[in-house]
């Protein structure tokens, strides 16, 4: 069939595809379209599900092939649709199917036509309207084909069909129309918003598991990067001491004890290096080697394999199970790559964003262990601790010295006696006293080292280093709960705005928060969308 | 008229094979998704039709179908003489059919066998019907007034096109017993798709049917039928074997006496089935049933045989269609265990060995085959091993081996948890390359407790000895099976370690930690045990042979070195399979074994069973079996 397309003349129609749908376009000064443009729309159910329209047989579709699809671009341009049924019809499936695809966000007229010999299927039909969702006051009765004869013989129509008309005019026109369309815009959006619901209700749960397991697993990781660096703190025994010594040397000079340290740094030097590798990122900080701050180095079959035991003390493995468990949790709540990275973490480094997180975390893990140093030196800047170190030290020295003095201007010029080996000995034992003081300088710059080791490791839960490893999943589950949540607050509005606006009392529509029975339940049905009238 | 019995019976046999067949493979393919909607149409005759009626006494089974409110009610009535359904102003309330059977065959027949898929129910009144549930019934009322053919099974259905769904089904299940189809259309229902649809599968299935044009303005739209007819016949490809015409009446429809004119002779149909003198007054439905008695009704029964079986050897959309798609479907699912076979590998990265364990016990295994001197030489050793181990231990130097034993363990559980995760991640791609392993594997990657995984792993592997069991077990056996085959060998390594009994370090570098012997500072600075792990035959082997020459030893280290390989090779694997047992029992479940199945589906002997019945059977129809 044709549509038929009846409007004021006049009236700006250009948003209309006429052409494009082979819509006749009729003009009229008849009042009861003053107000509104009028579509006769084709039946929505002679056209198949499967069938396009070029394949229907000839001889049943001449003339107007693909009905459904004409409908399919009439109907979005709608406002309000009048559904014109028959005894016949009512229970269609079909129609209900293509009204279920339109109704949202349209008041809808429930017309049973052929009043004058079909039986009155009113009250049935509204229930069945009721069981499909819809809300509907009225449905008129009336006898098309009997009211246009009358309308043509210039009588007065029949109650029914009056009653009809003025629905039409009382709810379509002027303000009504208006309303109508406010109205049916809060409609849609609710609707929208429902359906959203159908598809975020079952991910919200999945998601607040998601959350919390990021949230869990977070902390799981933070405990055991805390309990790896701690334990690379402590086993880096040699690296304080070395680090003590070397800021002992460095930050003593002038006075004897100065001097006497500066001459076992010499001598040190000539010794041959120890053959003992320090690795690990706080061991390499510690003594003063500036660390690889990438993680997998090239030639570094260590920081290939395992980057962060490497780096941080932290177990990789214990990384990939938290990254898996999550990955696992994310799937659940539909969240999948390439939003999240795979949980492998060499895979998951060689995403940009998740390497420079680490690098940022190893930075950070840098500066921290070199603030631990700066409390060791400050310990040993102590001047109670380098006057005392100094005196001690000079002491020792002044003794020796005037023991050699008395010894050769006494002893020897005065009494003429003849000592040999004093200074000798003297010298061994300045030696001696100097290498005590140097250790017990050492040893109270490292006595502070588990007050260190513990603020460092509080400070790193404080510094969420852990928290780029899992980065992509936690980003992920927030973007999503983000969206939950925003859905949440627009439904809020929707349902409040909606209850503001009175419903019409003769228009049917749809019931706010209800899915429609008959639509899901079509057959294999390829179109995204189709519509009925 | 043709009286010869019908002879479709010949194909009973080969129905119920094919019937078995089917059913064999059904569940699987399904599981495989080689299902499809067109699979309704050859399965409704198979299961439907020709194995219900195959091999029982030939009944006609007429059913009334339609539209909502187009009056189907109204017409079985009249035509059945008798109340089947009640008819009422309200579409799609008639819920379940409602058939009438002449009283001698109802007492006989199998019901349930002739409308597979219902519970039939004796009728009791024309409310039946409406019932409202969601069972699939099907009210049998006996025909007692004789004037109903003794062959003949009349129906009402329910809907065919209105909002609820299992009308459909019902209506579907009818129509799919049905010989003879009573189609009830209307002017406003003529054209509907449904409809269209319903009477396509009807047509495809060689049934026969009469066209009853309902409601009619009568004789107004009388000429417009031609038009109907043809638009209905090209619309599902129905040649109607007789048309007949009802006028709009409500007195005639409220006093259930409708009038059926034979418009057939002017529509131009071709075989007009139910022959007859056109009545000026029309005829009732009686008069219409008494025409049935007249015609062939076994010719009827034998097209529609015929024509459920064609439906079902159909090649591009009955079983064979159906076969080929599950050989297809097979087929990717055989990719798919290839593509995982490929992707899917754990790697384990173990930590190295730790020797003395495997060494313990292949010490303790040679323990009673040295001589006395050995061993009292070893003793000395061990103690003084013991007392240094002590002393190391004491300064630092050599670390506590329960110490060792731990971070072993905590290495080795990181490298099987890394290796899981590594797994998983491996199956998620795969399954994201492959769209039937996304599904497959759903269970596992979306539904799985990966936590719990996890957590089980970390207690099996803490559950599981240092040394098992089933390991000593292994080296003891692989050590005897290695003396058996190489006694000179064997006599060879003993000679080896007496002869090198006071120069111990060189043999023993890789038992010390056994308590055999102790670990000279000598050894450990030609190499020590870092080394040893990495290339146990070749140290073995060089260590001996400055004791045993180089021509005795050519034979132990080529004897030796796969012994050994296997036996630390079997200590690796033991912790390796730790995980494969975790994965098969924990994380995959079946589903290995099930897409293995799915993969063989297509090698199943039913399919070829099934094949070999389709040639047999589409035979038959070409040699006009059933004439």
């Amino acid at each position: 069939m044709r549509p038929v397309l009846v409007a004021a003349a006049g009236v700006d129609l250009s948003w209309f595809p006429a052409d494009a749908i082979g819509a006749k376009v009729v003009p009229t000064d008849a009042a009861a379209v003053a107000e509104i443009v009028l579509v006769d729309c084709p039946d929505p159910d002679t056209q198949g599900d499967a069938q396009p329209a070029d394949e229907l047989p000839t001889q049943v579709m001449a003339g107007d092939p693909g009905n459904r699809d004409r409908l399919e671009q009439i109907l979005p341009l709608c406002d309000v649709l009048m559904v014109v049924s028959t005894a016949q019809k009512y229970r269609s499936f079909r129609v209900a199917r293509e009204l279920a695809a339109f109704a949202p966000g349209r008041p809808l007229l429930f017309v049973q036509t052929h009043a004058s010999r079909d039986p009155d299927i009113r009250e049935d039909w509204k229930q069945d309207l009721e069981r499909q969702g819809f809300v509907v006051p009225t449905i008129y009765r009336v006898d098309g084909r009997e009211a246009f004869r009358q309308a043509l013989r210039g009588e007065p129509v029949d109650p029914a069909f009056a009653e009809l008309q003025a629905a039409i005019a009382g709810e379509l026109a002027c303000r009504g129309a208006d309303r109508l369309r406010r109205s049916g815009a809060l409609e849609l959006a609710g609707w929208f918003l429902d359906r959203c619901n159908d598809r975020l209700g079952p991910i919200r749960g999945p998601l607040d598991e998601l959350l919390r397991g990021v949230s869990r697993e977070t902390q799981r990781l933070e405990h055991l990067l805390v309990d790896g660096i701690a334990r690379q703190l402590r086993q880096a025994r040699l690296g304080w001491r070395q680090l003590a010594g070397r800021e002992l040397e460095q930050q003593w000079q002038g006075g004897a004890f100065g001097w006497f340290l500066q001459l076992v740094r010499q001598v040190a030097g000539w010794l041959p290096k120890g053959r003992r590798q320090i690795s690990g990122l706080v061991g390499r900080t510690l003594v003063g080697q500036v660390p690889s701050l990438t993680l997998a180095a090239a030639g570094s079959t260590a920081a290939d394999d395992e980057p962060l035991e490497e780096a941080l003390g932290l177990d990789d493995a214990e990384v990939e199970q938290s990254r898996s468990v999550l990955a696992g949790l994310a799937r659940r709540a539909a969240i999948e790559g390439p939003a999240i990275h795979p949980a492998r973490l060499q895979q998951a480094s060689e995403d940009p964003a998740v390497a420079m997180a680490l690098e940022r975390a190893q930075r950070w893990m840098t500066t921290g262990i070199r603030k631990a140093a700066s409390g060791c030196r400050d310990r040993l800047d102590a001047t109670w601790l380098r006057v005392a170190l100094e005196v001690l030290f000079d002491a020792v020295l002044v003794a020796v010295l005037a023991r050699a003095a008395w010894d050769f201007f006494h002893g020897r010029l005065w009494l003429g006696e003849s000592r040999g080996g004093l200074l000798t000995e003297a010298i061994v034992w300045l030696v001696l006293w100097g290498l005590v003081l140097r250790q017990t300088a050492i040893a109270w710059a490292a006595r502070g080292l588990e007050h260190e080791i513990r603020r460092l490791a509080a400070s790193l839960r404080e510094a969420d280093l852990v928290q780029p490893l899992l980065s992509d999943v936690a980003t992920s589950a927030q973007l999503a709960d983000g969206v939950v949540q925003a859905h949440q607050r627009h439904q809020k509005t929707s349902r409040r705005l909606s209850a503001t606006v009175s419903p019409s009392r003769k228009l049917a529509r749809l019931m706010q928060g209800r899915a429609i029975v008959a639509g899901p339940a079509s057959p294999a049905t390829p179109r995204s969308h189709s519509g009925g009238g | 008229m043709d009286q010869r019995p019908s002879t479709y019976a010949v194909w009973a046999e080969r129905v119920a094979a094919l019937c078995a067949a089917v059913e064999a493979l059904d569940a699987a393919a399904t599981g495989i998704g080689a299902d499809s909607p067109e699979d309704a149409a050859w399965r409704g005759q198979l299961f439907e039709k020709l194995r219900s009626q195959v091999a029982g006494e030939p009944v006609l089974v007429a059913a009334v179908c339609g539209g909502t409110n187009t009056g189907k009610s109204l017409i079985a009535n009249a035509l059945a003489g008798m109340p089947l359904s009640r008819s009422i102003l309200e579409a799609a309330r008639t819920r379940h059919p409602v058939a009438s059977i002449p009283q001698a065959f109802a007492s006989q027949a199998d019901m349930t066998g002739l409308f597979p898929g219902f519970s039939v129910m004796p009728w009791t009144s024309d409310d039946d019907a409406l019932t409202d549930a969601e069972e699939h019934l099907l009210f049998v009322r006996p025909e007692t007034t004789g004037r109903q053919p003794g062959w003949l099974a009349l129906l009402d259905t329910p809907d065919i096109d209105g909002t609820l769904r299992d009308n459909w089904a019902r209506a579907e299940l009818v129509r799919n017993a049905a010989d003879l189809l009573i189609a009830v259309l209307t002017q406003q229902k003529y054209n509907d798709a449904a409809v269209r649809d319903f009477f396509q599968a009807a047509a495809r299935a060689g049934k026969t049917v009469i066209v009853v044009f309902n409601m009619l303005e009568w004789p107004e739209q009388r000429p417009r039928l031609e038009h109907w007819l043809a638009g209905f016949a090209a619309g599902t490809g129905v040649q109607a074997d007789a048309v007949f015409a009802i006028p709009w009446d409500r007195q005639a429809a409220e006093q259930g006496e409708p009038r059926f004119y034979d418009v057939s002779e002017e529509l131009g149909c071709g075989k007009a089935f139910v022959a007859g003198d056109t009545d000026p007054v029309g005829l009732t439905g009686r008069q219409l049933v008494e025409r049935f008695a007249t015609t062939n009704y076994l010719a009827v029964k034998r097209d529609a045989m015929r024509g459920a079986l064609e439906v079902v050897v159909d090649a591009d959309r009955g079983v064979p269609a159906w076969l080929d798609r599950i050989v297809r479907m097979a087929e990717a699912w055989r990719e798919a265990c290839g593509l995982l076979a490929r992707r899917v590998t754990v790697s384990i990265m173990l930590p190295p060995v730790p020797r003395e364990l495997v060494w313990n016990e292949v010490w303790a295994w040679l323990e009673p085959k040295r001589s006395g001197f050995d061993l009292t030489v070893s003793r000395v050793y061990r103690v003084a091993g013991r007392g240094l181990g002590w002393a190391g231990r004491r300064l630092g130097i050599l670390p506590d081996q329960a110490q060792r034993q731990a971070d072993h363990a905590a290495e080795e559980l990181s490298a099987l948890k890394a290796a899981l995760g590594d797994f998983l991640d491996q199956l998620a791609t795969a399954a994201r390359e492959h769209p039937q392993l996304e599904a497959a594997l759903k269970a596992v990657l979306t539904d799985g407790d990966r936590q719990a995984w996890f957590d089980e792993l970390a207690r099996r592997h803490a559950a599981m000895p240092l040394i098992s069991r089933d390991y000593t077990t292994f080296v003891r056996e692989e050590l005897d099976r290695f003396e058996r085959d190489n006694p000179g060998t064997v006599r060879l390594i003993l000679t080896a370690l007496n002869v090198g009994a006071v120069a111990r370090p060189a043999v023993t570098v890789g038992l010390g930690l056994a308590g055999a012997a102790v670990v000279p500072p000598a050894a450990a600075a030609a190499g020590g045990l870092s080394v040893f792990v990495h290339n146990i035959g070749d140290l073995v082997a060089g260590a001996a042979a400055s004791l045993a020459g180089e021509t005795a030893l050519e034979a132990t280290a080529a004897g030796i070195k796969p012994l050994l390989e296997r036996l630390f090779a079997g200590w690796a694997a033991e912790r390796g399979d730790l995980l494969a047992t975790m994965i098969h029992e924990v994380v995959l479940g079946d589903t290995l074994e099930q897409l293995e199945s799915r993969a063989g589906m297509g090698r199943r002997l039913e399919i070829e069973q099934a094949r070999r019945l389709i040639a047999e059977l589409t035979a038959d129809l070409a040699r006009g079996e059933t004439a």
